[in-house]
């Protein structure tokens, strides 16, 4: 437990050093705290968007599900969020890139430049995201707690205050050097891992057979309606080109071409990790421990059997690496919806850099302190609850971000009805007061696209010069 | 006056195979067929988490070395 704690100890210092040895450079500019200088290269930014897409959830959580719930649905919740990124490398990376702003919310304001937009999007973004902190906080909690022997709310405070310190000094620039290394940890442990139990076993096809064998619900489809498979399949494809932490990401890239080939680069090695994940650990640990009552205590009980104490203790770094690689993205994208998209614009023009910088580090211990207090006594079935929060941004923002890019047609009525209808839509059918038998976000997504459709065909026509002016970024 | 904003040819047929074959590995039939002990749907999608960022790139990069032939053929230069 000591070598454990050691390590825990040496990357969480490494963490805080790098965003205290960037915060001179990054503390008087909101273009270096929010977006790093937009001089990242493809190679660095894939990773970080590889770490900021992999949460607690894409080590303990898929090994969890494929063993609970079976491989192909695990692939079906994890494939969406994979063909998310060619979706946002075609659809808005090159546009958003040449746009040159912050955040999602700068573009939208930028293109239906109504109050309801300016307000409503950077709220929806701090509820969802908070839900989202709260989750992984808690992912963070448990492991700490399972693996390190310390209390689960001494190590959700330790936690918490180590990633507010380096985001809220660091911004941008300590975010995507801490991911990095976050990235080659976790990439490290999960193929390292595959690869001493493949090799043992014989290959990928033995294990899978072995398995299979002694457990047959493993490979099935039959844990969850089509609806459910469809849905979060759905919601993930659809979030990830306009959520905001990953959006964020292409604003960073050095140019549109590098912002790209980076979200493309990032999914190929998620996509090796979590198939090396599913298909290869998984079945091993459901041929070595049967019975396990908690799922999500797989990939540890495959660690503490097969490995010695120092691999074991750069395991439990990486998952905490895993936690707070996204935690870190999600804490700056929320409180840029706050420092930037809601108190900014009030701001600017009347405020100092020096003030607008403290509003910025404020902002970040504001948003991090209550997800902390709220990640105390946390929700039950917090994944679902996270990725509902998620599907509001998918049902909300993905109909206008798109056709505002795309379609000439679109306008000012269109963009605010498609925001409120698919918020409004898919708050309905979550909670309940409507069901017809479809996933909350196929509804919203549906009654935002109608929306956009009805205001762009019958509302006023876009002005030439919003037109030649998006035709622009697509240059 | 066009209705969209243009797209890449290469750019617009790398999307459509992307959703056709998202929807190909939801069809019912690839849920009860099994391979090597699992859903074929399962191994459908598995192909896709690796086709689909695979296919994006190769798109990009092939189309970034075809607009830099194009820039270094003397015939396309201006005087």
């Amino acid at each position: 437990m000591l070598l454990e704690r050691a390590l825990v100890g040496i990357y969480l210092a490494a963490c805080i050093g790098i965003g205290i040895a960037v915060s001179r450079r990054v503390f008087g500019s909101g273009d270096e705290y929010w977006v790093a200088g937009r001089r990242i290269g493809t190679v660095v930014n894939s990773m970080a968007i590889m770490a900021a897409l992999a949460s607690g959830g894409s080590i303990i959580g898929v090994m969890g599900l494929a063993y609970a719930q079976g491989i192909p649905a695990t692939l079906a919740l994890f494939g969406g969020a994979v063909v998310g990124f060619p979706l946002a490398s075609i659809l808005v990376a090159k546009p958003l890139r040449n746009f040159g702003k912050f955040t999602i919310t700068d573009f939208l304001s930028f293109r239906y430049p109504h109050a309801v937009v300016r307000y409503l999007v950077p709220i929806l973004i701090v509820i969802a995201f908070t839900i989202y902190i709260v989750a992984q906080l808690k992912a963070a909690g448990i492991t700490a707690e399972a693996l390190l022997g310390i209390p689960y709310n001494t190590a959700l405070t330790l936690a918490t205050l180590v990633f507010i310190t380096y985001v809220s000094f660091g911004g941008m620039v300590a975010i995507t050097w801490t991911d990095v290394i976050q990235g080659v940890l976790m990439v490290f442990v999960v193929l390292g891992t595959a690869l001493v139990l493949t090799w043992r076993v014989g290959s990928p096809f033995e294990i899978m057979d072995q398995a299979t064998a002694v457990a047959p619900e493993l490979g099935q489809v039959s844990h969850m309606p089509v609806s459910g498979y469809l849905g979060y399949f759905i919601i993930w494809a659809t979030a990830i080109p306009v959520i905001p932490h990953i959006v964020m990401r292409v604003f960073t890239a050095k140019d549109a071409e590098s912002a790209r080939m980076s979200l493309n680069l990032s999914m190929l090695v998620y996509s090796v990790m979590i198939l090396a994940a599913v298909l290869a650990i998984v079945p091993v640990g459901r041929i070595d421990f049967p019975g396990l009552q908690d799922a999500d205590q797989l990939f540890l009980r495959v660690m503490e059997t097969q490995f010695p104490p120092l691999i074991r203790g750069i395991a439990v770094a990486a998952v905490l690496a895993a936690v707070m690689s996204t935690t870190d993205a999600l804490l700056l994208a929320c409180s840029s919806a706050i420092a930037h998209d809601l108190l900014g614009n009030a701001l600017r023009g009347r405020a100092s850099e020096r003030t607008l910088s403290l509003v910025r580090v404020g902002s970040a211990w504001f948003v991090g302190i209550a997800a902390l207090l709220w990640a105390f006594n946390p929700p039950e079935l917090i994944s679902e609850f996270y990725t509902a929060g998620v599907g509001i941004l998918s049902a909300s923002l993905f109909v206008p971000t798109i056709a505002g890019l795309w379609w000439k047609r679109a306008n000012l009525a269109g963009g605010v009805g498609a925001v409120v209808s698919g918020a409004v839509a898919y708050v309905v059918v979550q909670v309940g007061l409507l069901d017809i038998g479809l996933a909350p976000v196929v509804v919203g997504l549906a009654a935002s696209a109608s929306a956009m459709a009805l205001g762009g065909l019958l509302g006023a026509r876009e002005s030439p010069d919003m037109i030649e002016r998006i035709g622009a970024l697509h240059r | 006056m066009k209705s969209f904003f243009p797209m890449r040819r290469s750019e617009a047929a790398t999307l459509v195979f992307l959703i056709g074959f998202a929807v190909f590995a939801f069809l019912p039939a690839w849920r009860t067929a099994e391979l090597k002990g699992m859903a074929v749907f399962g191994w459908l999608v598995a192909a896709l988490m690796v086709l689909s960022p695979a296919l994006a790139l190769t798109t990009f990069v092939l189309d970034r070395r075809g607009a830099r032939a194009e820039s270094d053929d003397p015939g396309t230069r201006p005087d």
